[in-house]
């Protein structure tokens, strides 16, 4: 059947699109431009030969522009829905990515989600005043300035604002400026402690 | 819900709702393109030749304007199917009928075949009856397995079951005061979660 | 001020999803405290972006990230470094084919252990599996092997194959006709061929093969098309994989430095580089093979050589060894270290040439150092301490190794390969054009030498540097066979004349190799 390996690319996505990202085909997509360009030109062939007064070739060429056009729908929604996906993993993963999920990126997308990144950035540095607004914080109304924190892996050193060192070890527990550490939290390197 | 607006160009959903087949027949000859009928072994679809289509291509050979090919109704939106879900559309399994029974069926609607209006009307009285079952059964289900609830809804009614018990959860956690809790983003859970299983594979 | 400033910068670093370690923001507060104000906010967003520009692990900036960042900052202008660049052959970045992600990966990153010089038993394995699923990749993207495209219109000229695994006809009892294998061709038991690949080994019967052309020596992939029945199969055909133009390779996996040197990025990506290599159209290379230094006659020809190019001189002078006519015993290392005196003597009377030219000596099998395995590791540096004080363009690399100029790339090897190659040959090609079947093997395997391991021992860790996948734009065989040069798929293979005579080569953007002779009357010398 035609455009069946575009669909596969989309059921792939369907597939994937709830966990982490797949790595992208790049085979199927360019297995699909292949089958769109021999569409393209047997419809080409055949619009000729209707010009020279061959008759009753529209509606083959009428069915070869559908599949045509499926395919290309199928792959621009391939693309698409896989740049959301990048997208709002630059806001849940912070601007560098784990090693493993950035391999599953192809070349292009690697580069559109670091002009993504700086985009980003140059937005939230032009707004609010004296330094920006970090658009990534506070995506819950904060209740209180400092939170509890405890640490679930060595994270190192981390100098708060006011100059003070704080080590981050393992299963340690810290009194901290909750705008600092949200991203950390969001990082799954440290816990919001909640006392109930 | 139409399929042309932009919304939905990108949507994986609608792509594979318009990706469902129905039977075709085929009026006028197209000319080598045989393959696509797989009974047969003739370099062209010849007039009268009845094969299934996916609607996409349906949709681009029929239409007010050409009709290169008639169809029909699928089964499941046919006048037998119609008074099983007259009778009891609480019981009816939708997803074995179609995994996007609604939205396929608004889609054929566009066809404007003599049972169009039968078949809105259908989709709006199955729609209302069950609505109610999920609506219930979605917000009193908290923590528990919904695979069971879920295995008879089509797509578009799991959607609403989802948003349902999201509400539920949602409000249940600011009862409990848990949404002042910050918490590591969905990804990264799930991506560590995966990296671990992978860990403990090898 | 200072605090201020501070804040400004990790506030910046925020906004990109960084976070500084102190000693971090201590350095850049120190680095930017030294520039004036107006011009800070710009040196800021460039210090991110270079930032940004390396392979970061976690959003955790420590300083020597930022010292990195700041120093690229600083050179930014100043590429001379990157125009032009010797790679050494143990220096080559490895790289692996994970199927499941269809892309090279760094092997380090997908948990290969460092390379070393005696590899466990794994690497040997590896050398043979890295070929193989090289060559599977590039063969299964070829047109033949794809599968076809509905719609399209089937004619005799398109037909299409299905590779099969060994695995395959192994698990068949009936008759299979028609069957195409890539696989490795190996002797395992005397005087029987069998075909080898992941899955399986299997006898072959090459009494009706028909040889494409190639030179199919023990030990390399082919593509061997027949029909398999009663455990043996029958070969109608025997080819080489196809090849695939660089350039398809790099718009499959993108701009990843396969060749190695500068950057993350691969030279042919930059449009600077470009710009600089079309303005400088004169730049020529001049490969010499076979210096034997202790030979008057040489030096007298290389006086004249470098008195001829003074005026000119060339980008770069490629020596290849060996540097010494025969082998001297005990006595090997003291005369050569008088060869090399002699020739820091006469190449400094041409200060034009210390000055502009740059000079490459590659090692022979004879020269000093380890016994013939590959890579051959440069002249041990006791033996050329002299040349390099005084010439300090002059460099001692291994053997093979890889000279990145401007966007070309080009790997030297100096070894009696095609001899070797014509001696381990399954069958001697007929016609005699060795060159051309000889350039087409090397450019089907993507290996400088398909060779069986006990013919050409190999590092097996190290067998990287030996592999030309993309294919370089120009591969230089010094070799004692006749001089030739082929291009085959955008690559050439040249061979330097030998027994100290000399080769001239203009290098030019798009590599036109003329093998002049503006010496002619002191080239015939021998």
């Amino acid at each position: 059947m035609l455009a069946e390996k575009a669909l596969e690319l989309i059921a792939e996505l369907q597939r994937t699109i709830d966990s982490t990202l797949g790595p992208y085909n790049e085979d199927t997509a360019r297995h699909v431009l292949e089958e769109m360009k021999a569409l393209f030109e047997q419809n080409q062939k055949d619009v000729s030969a209707t010009v020279a007064g061959e008759n009753g070739l529209f509606s083959g060429v009428q069915l070869r522009h559908a599949a045509l056009e499926r395919n290309k729908r199928c792959l621009l929604a391939y693309i698409y829905n896989r740049l959301q996906h990048i997208k709002r993993m630059r806001w849940e993963f912070g601007s560098v990515l784990p090693s493993d999920v950035k391999l599953n990126l192809g070349e292009q997308e690697v580069q559109w989600f670091g002009k993504y990144n700086k985009l980003l950035a140059n937005y939230m540095r032009s707004i609010g005043d004296h330094g920006g607004l970090d658009l990534t914080q506070d995506l819950k109304p904060p209740k209180t300035l400092f939170i509890e924190v405890r640490c679930l892996m060595d994270h190192g050193e981390f100098e708060t604002q006011d100059g003070n060192i704080v080590l981050l070890k393992k299963n340690s527990q810290h009194f901290l400026l909750r705008s600092e550490c949200e991203h950390l939290i969001r990082q799954g390197v440290l816990e919001h402690i909640v006392h109930g | 819900m139409t399929s042309e607006s932009v919304d939905d160009y990108f949507s994986i959903s609608d792509i594979l709702t318009t990706q469902e087949r129905l039977p075709c027949k085929v009026e006028l000859p197209i000319y080598r393109l045989g393959y696509l009928d797989s009974s047969s072994t003739s370099d062209d679809l010849q007039p009268g030749t009845k094969l299934d289509l996916s609607f996409w291509m349906a949709r681009a050979l029929c239409s007010r304007k050409r009709h290169i090919v008639s169809v029909e109704m699928p089964r499941p939106y046919r006048e037998g199917y119609r008074e099983i879900l007259t009778a009891d559309a609480n019981v009816v399994d939708l997803h074995k009928l179609g995994p996007y029974y609604y939205s396929y069926g608004s889609q054929l609607l566009k066809f404007e075949l003599p049972e169009t209006a039968d078949v809105a009307k259908s989709l709006i009285k199955c729609f209302q009856t069950r609505i109610r079952k999920i609506m219930d059964s979605s917000q009193n289900a908290y923590n528990e397995d919904t695979t069971k609830l879920t295995a008879k809804l089509d797509e578009t009614e799991k959607c609403l079951f989802k948003a349902g018990q999201m509400g539920l959860n949602d409000f249940q956690r600011w009862e409990t005061r848990q949404t002042e809790k910050l918490t590591t983003s969905e990804m990264v859970r799930s991506h560590r979660k995966r990296k671990r299983a992978l860990m403990d594979d090898s | 001020m200072t605090t201020k400033l501070k804040q400004n910068i990790t506030g910046a670093f925020k906004m990109h999803g960084f976070t500084l370690r102190s000693e971090a923001s201590k350095y850049l507060v120190d680095v930017l405290n030294l520039i004036n104000e107006v011009q800070r906010e710009d040196c800021l967003d460039k210090i991110i972006e270079s930032v940004q520009k390396q392979q970061l692990s976690s959003t955790l900036i420590d300083r020597s990230v930022c010292e990195q960042a700041v120093q690229e900052c600083n050179t930014d202008q100043d590429e001379s470094d990157d125009v032009f660049g010797v790679i050494d052959a143990f220096a080559v970045p490895r790289f692996t084919y994970v199927t499941d992600r269809k892309k090279f990966i760094e092997s380090d990153t997908v948990g290969i252990p460092p390379p070393c010089l005696h590899g466990t038993a794994a690497d040997k394995n590896r050398l043979f599996t890295n070929k193989y699923t090289m060559l599977l990749q590039r063969t299964q993207r070829h047109d033949l092997f794809t599968p076809p495209v509905i719609g399209a219109q089937m004619d005799e000229s398109s037909k299409k194959f299905q590779l099969k695994p060994i695995e395959y006809l192994l698990g068949s009892t009936a008759k299979l006709g028609e069957i195409i294998v890539l696989g490795m061709l190996t002797q395992l038991k005397e005087g029987k061929w069998y075909l080898e690949d992941p899955t399986g080994v299997v006898q072959i019967d090459l009494s009706e093969a028909n040889f494409q052309n190639g030179l199919f020596t023990e030990n390399c992939f082919v593509l061997a098309e027949g029909w398999y029945e009663d455990k043996i199969f029958h070969i109608n055909a025997f080819g080489f994989p196809p090849p695939e133009p660089a350039k398809t390779t790099r718009s499959y996996f993108g701009n990843i430095n396969f060749f190695g040197g500068f950057g993350n990025q691969c030279a042919k990506a930059s449009s600077k580089l470009r710009q600089i290599e079309q303005d400088n159209e004169d730049a020529m290379f001049v490969f010499l093979s076979d210096v034997w230094l202790d030979q008057v006659k040489v030096m007298e020809k290389l006086r004249i050589l470098f008195a001829g190019y003074a005026d000119f001189p060339p980008t770069c002078f490629i020596l290849c060894g060996n540097f010494l006519s025969s082998h001297q015993g005990s006595q090997h290392v003291k005369i050569m270290k008088e060869c090399f005196h002699n020739l820091t003597e006469l190449i400094c009377e041409f200060p034009t040439l210390v000055e502009s030219s740059r000079f490459i000596f590659v090692p022979g099998p004879q020269d000093p150092g380890p016994m013939t395995i590959l890579p051959r590791p440069p002249i041990p540096n006791s033996v050329t301490e002299d040349i390099r004080k005084k010439i300090p363009s002059a460099q001692f690399t291994s053997n093979p190794c890889r000279i990145q100029y401007c966007t070309q790339e080009i790997v030297v090897f100096r070894e009696e390969i095609v001899t070797k190659m014509c001696r381990n040959c399954v069958k001697f090609p007929e016609d005699g054009e060795v060159p051309s079947h000889f350039c087409k093997t090397i450019v089907s395997q993507g290996h400088l030498c398909p060779l069986p391991l006990h013919v050409c021992p190999v590092y097996w860790a190290y067998d990287a540097g030996l592999q030309l996948y993309p294919l370089p734009d120009l591969v230089v065989c010094a070799d004692k066979f006749d001089p030739f040069h082929t291009t085959s798929v955008d690559c050439t293979v040249m061979n330097p004349v030998s027994n100290y005579q000399f080769v001239f080569m203009n290098c030019t953007a798009n590599i036109t190799i003329r093998l002049s002779w503006p010496l002619m009357d002191l080239a015939i010398c021998s």
